[in-house]
């Protein structure tokens, strides 16, 4: 177990080195930023001498060694834009991000599931067509579409919830970290948190609709499945109640396939916080790398490029040893 | 047979017709060139020009239409500022200029005066040069009397307009919008955002206004940065030893009550506001503003402060006279000095006592001036900027408690918000989403021409646009009016002149060649090149 986690912790290297290579060249092929960072007093003497300290001048290699060592050294540059520190700039924004995606994916397997068990109790009723045809739209709906179209019917026609943004500033809720809902519990300013809620609802949901879609259907077809299995007949030839044979004997079984549809959809949601961050003004990683991309930042692309990837493949670690937990038939070697 | 002969007849009359005709339209044409040239324009949106080369198209397809043959040349904008600035490539070229301090000098001078040609880096892109401009130009900045330099840029315009080194296209309007509760709002023409006199309905006992925009400050230290987003923030915390008059750029007193200027223009004497008090407590007086100059001359100041050698390049010394007086040298005289010193970059006074207190910290997590609002907080992480009122402010006490400057990445989200009522005013508002926000009687929609111009040069020094008329006929042959109206969908104002309406400097009176396809025709002719009337 531990050499194999120790192996798959060495196969990151060689990813985010790939990752890392790719950046870099989309960043260097894109052209000499010092017109970007001078502006429209720039003179062609400034201009020489930004790049001579930029070090735009250096053969390529000689600048990739030199991005490579930096960033390791947790040093990623600085925003050509506010001249702030990467790193600092990405690090402030993570935490929104990870709320975001951590609340659509409770809503996502919740509600999912929910579905899921219900649909593939009742099949072939009415509830299961619904719920079906339901889980394709939310699995084939693009997000920022759906995400407008929250945003017109609740906020701009019915004015429930707030169009955008973290939290209504006028409350002066300022925790420490990010972690906004997790601060707000901690220092018990309910006002704050109930304002939070209406404010991250409509976003993760639209986050969670193409994962909500996928466990629903994910959930069905496998209790589906499960609940023709013998020891299943077995249970109800014992003679215990329908619930209980659902819900302790086959859905435990049921869910190891649902549990991987879940872990990979992590990955799927932190990238997915691209767009809805956008849409909702969600002050993200996403939102600052949509930003970064228009304001021809590079070493800003760079740095949430660098971290999402990283995310993205822990991630994906953990959800392959989380299958050892849930499935003891699984083992590593 | 009969019929046979009359139909041959009527066939040789259609020919002679058709054939004198064409002779007749096409004899303006004989012993005349072909007239082909090149029109370099940019591929990148450019805040004076958001659809960047379809202009380029627009008004490539007038001038197709008499005849001439037009050769697009398109570039991205890092390369095109070198083809165009540098190398001096194209006989004409798009490009457009963003003022500083609002003073006609910034424009006309900038961009028009011969001394601004040049082989490398050009700035007066036409190689445009007359005396008599260059005179006007020249002269205005050594006059003192504002009424004697607007007679000046008025005439200089005048000049300019005749001779058409430019195609006068348009001015990007600065646009706002606030709910409809907001009241005491005004457009000012350099986007100088003034919240001292805005007011909202209270709530919960408190009037908190949010402010959301584009993109976060880069510094609330007042010599340091050059956006306009820092710009937003440092004009409600400080305050200049002069000021923009509301929806103009004519100077009115600030910090200073009047300055004298000495006869040679060389040394202005500031007499000083007495009882105005910094945020920190410490008075404002003639210490402070030696301090704020002095960091900023030349040699001492540092590299970030990005308007330093803009805004204080000519000052050779600053002195304290008595404690409300101070005196200003200048190496050389220079009237629009005056002008840079109402600017809300690099020319607000801060309180010395914090910029040394704070050090690096100043600008950063602290900002004290004498402004109507004091800097609370600023955090960088939500990018959001809290201001509560000065209660003591030497021009009235703003009638906001507190002003929330927030950002919001996305556009559209923006208005969003406004029309939802989450927000009290926005800006950074894209041609799109204005109708809507016209269309919605809980907003407010302000819009007018900003500090900017967006032209294109005729290359005045080289054939063919070194003959006037070509020059005359080329802008008489573009509707420029259509094509205003048509790509930026009221976001612009057509552009009569170089200055924009609303500034200091502009000629109500002057008016480019008007729209005539028939006069552009002949005066082509009469240049020596063919040109044919549109079909």
């Amino acid at each position: 177990m531990s050499t194999y986690i120790a192996r798959r912790l060495l196969m990151v290297i060689p990813v985010m080195l790939g990752v890392s290579v790719v950046v870099f060249l989309v960043l260097t092929i894109t052209g000499d930023p010092t017109l970007v960072i001078l502006g429209q007093h720039a003179t062609a003497v400034q201009q020489e001498a930004l790049r001579q300290s930029l070090g735009l001048n250096d053969p390529l290699w000689t600048q990739y060694g030199r991005f490579l060592w930096n960033s390791l050294h947790g040093d990623l540059g600085r925003s050509w834009l506010t001249e702030t520190p990467v790193a600092e700039e990405v690090l402030a924004r993570f935490p929104h991000t990870v709320e975001l995606t951590l609340v659509a994916m409770i809503i996502a397997t919740v509600i999912g599931v929910i579905v899921g068990i219900i649909s593939a109790v009742r099949q072939y009723s009415w509830f299961d067509h619904m719920s079906m045809v339901g889980a394709l739209i939310g699995v084939s709906t693009p997000i920022f579409w759906l995400g407008l179209i929250f945003i017109s019917i609740f906020s701009m026609k019915l004015g429930w919830l707030p169009v955008a943004g973290r939290v209504d500033l006028t409350l002066g809720f300022e925790p420490k970290s990010g972690f906004y809902i997790f601060e707000a519990i901690r220092l018990h300013d309910w006002v704050a948190l109930k304002d939070l809620v209406k404010h991250i609802i409509m976003p993760a949901t639209a986050l969670a609709a193409y994962s909500m879609g996928l466990v629903a259907r994910m959930t069905r077809s496998s209790l589906l499945e499960t609940i023709r299995q013998d020891y299943v007949r077995t249970a109800r030839a014992k003679g215990l109640g329908e619930r209980v044979v659902v819900i302790k004997h086959a859905l435990k079984n049921a869910l190891i396939p649902v549990i991987t549809v879940i872990g990979l959809q992590f990955g799927y949601l932190l990238s997915g916080a691209v767009l809805t961050e956008t849409i909702f003004g969600w002050p993200g990683v996403g939102s600052l790398a949509v930003n970064a991309v228009q304001n021809a930042d590079m070493p800003l692309v760079e740095g949430c490029v660098l971290l999402i990837s990283l995310v993205f493949v822990l991630v994906n670690l953990v959800v392959d040893l989380l299958y050892g937990f849930v499935d003891p038939r699984i083992r590593y070697s | 047979m009969r019929n046979l002969r009359q139909w041959k007849l009527v066939l040789i009359l259609v020919v002679v017709t058709f054939l004198g005709t064409s002779l007749v339209s096409g004899c303006g044409n004989i012993g005349k060139k072909d007239l082909k040239v090149t029109m370099y324009a940019y591929t990148n949106p450019r805040p004076y020009n958001p659809v960047a080369d379809q202009l380029a198209e627009a008004v490539a397809a007038d001038l197709t239409k008499i005849g001439v043959q037009v050769e697009i040349k398109k570039l991205p904008w890092k390369e095109y500022r070198d083809a165009v600035s540098n190398k001096g490539e194209g006989d004409m070229a798009f490009i457009g200029w963003i003022g500083d301090n609002g003073d006609p000098d910034n424009f006309l001078y900038m961009l028009l005066d011969t001394k601004q040609v040049s082989k490398t880096a050009n700035m007066n892109l036409a190689n445009y040069s007359n005396k008599d401009v260059d005179k006007l130009l020249e002269d205005a900045q050594v006059l003192t009397d504002p009424k004697a330099r607007l007679e000046k840029y008025v005439k200089a315009q005048e000049l300019i307009v005749k001779d058409a080194p430019w195609l006068f296209i348009s001015h990007s309007n600065d646009m706002v919008a606030t709910r409809a509760d907001v009241t005491g709002f005004q457009l000012h023409p350099t986007g100088w955002i003034d919240l001292n006199k805005v007011d909202k309905p209270a709530k919960n006992g408190k009037k908190i206004l949010v402010y959301s925009r584009g993109a976060d400050a880069s510094s609330l230290d007042p010599a340091i940065p050059d956006d306009g987003e820092s710009f937003k923030p440092i004009i409600q915390i400080y305050d200049g030893l002069f000021k923009y008059k509301p929806g103009t750029t004519e100077l009115q007193p600030g910090l200073a009550t009047s300055a004298d200027i000495s006869k040679d223009g060389l040394t202005y004497t500031f007499h000083l506001r007495q009882g105005v008090k910094f945020h920190d407590g410490t008075p404002f007086n003639a210490d402070a503003v030696v301090f704020s100059i002095d960091r900023q001359l030349p040699g001492k100041a540092a590299d970030n402060m990005a308007y330093a050698s803009f805004t204080f390049g000519l000052v050779k010394s600053v002195e304290k006279v008595d404690n409300y007086t101070v005196k200003v040298t200048l190496s050389q005289p220079y009237t629009p000095f005056l002008a840079n010193l109402a600017m809300g970059l690099s020319a607000p006074i801060v309180s010395p006592t914090a910029v040394k207190k704070y050090g690096k910290d100043f600008g950063v997590k602290y900002a004290v001036g004498t402004g109507p609002f004091i800097l609370d907080k600023w955090d960088h992480g939500s990018k959001t900027i809290r201001l509560k009122k000065n209660p003591n402010y030497w021009d009235g006490a703003p009638k906001l408690d507190e002003v929330i400057i927030k950002v919001t990445d996305d556009n559209t989200v923006r208005v969003n918000e406004l029309i939802a009522g989450n927000v009290d005013m926005i800006d950074g508002i894209a041609p799109a989403d204005v109708a809507r926000l016209q269309g919605d009687k809980n907003v407010t929609f302000l819009s007018g021409a900003g500090m900017n111009v967006n032209y294109m040069v005729f290359r005045t020094d080289r054939p063919p646009f070194n003959d006037p008329k070509v020059r005359e006929a080329f802008t008489r042959a573009v509707n420029l009016d259509a094509i205003v109206k048509t790509l930026y969908k009221g976001t612009a104002t057509r552009a009569n002149e170089v200055m924009p309406p609303g500034f200091f400097g502009y000629a109500k009176d002057v008016k480019p060649y008007a729209y005539d396809v028939d006069l552009a025709v002949k005066l082509l002719r009469e240049a020596g090149y063919k040109a044919n009337k549109p079909k």
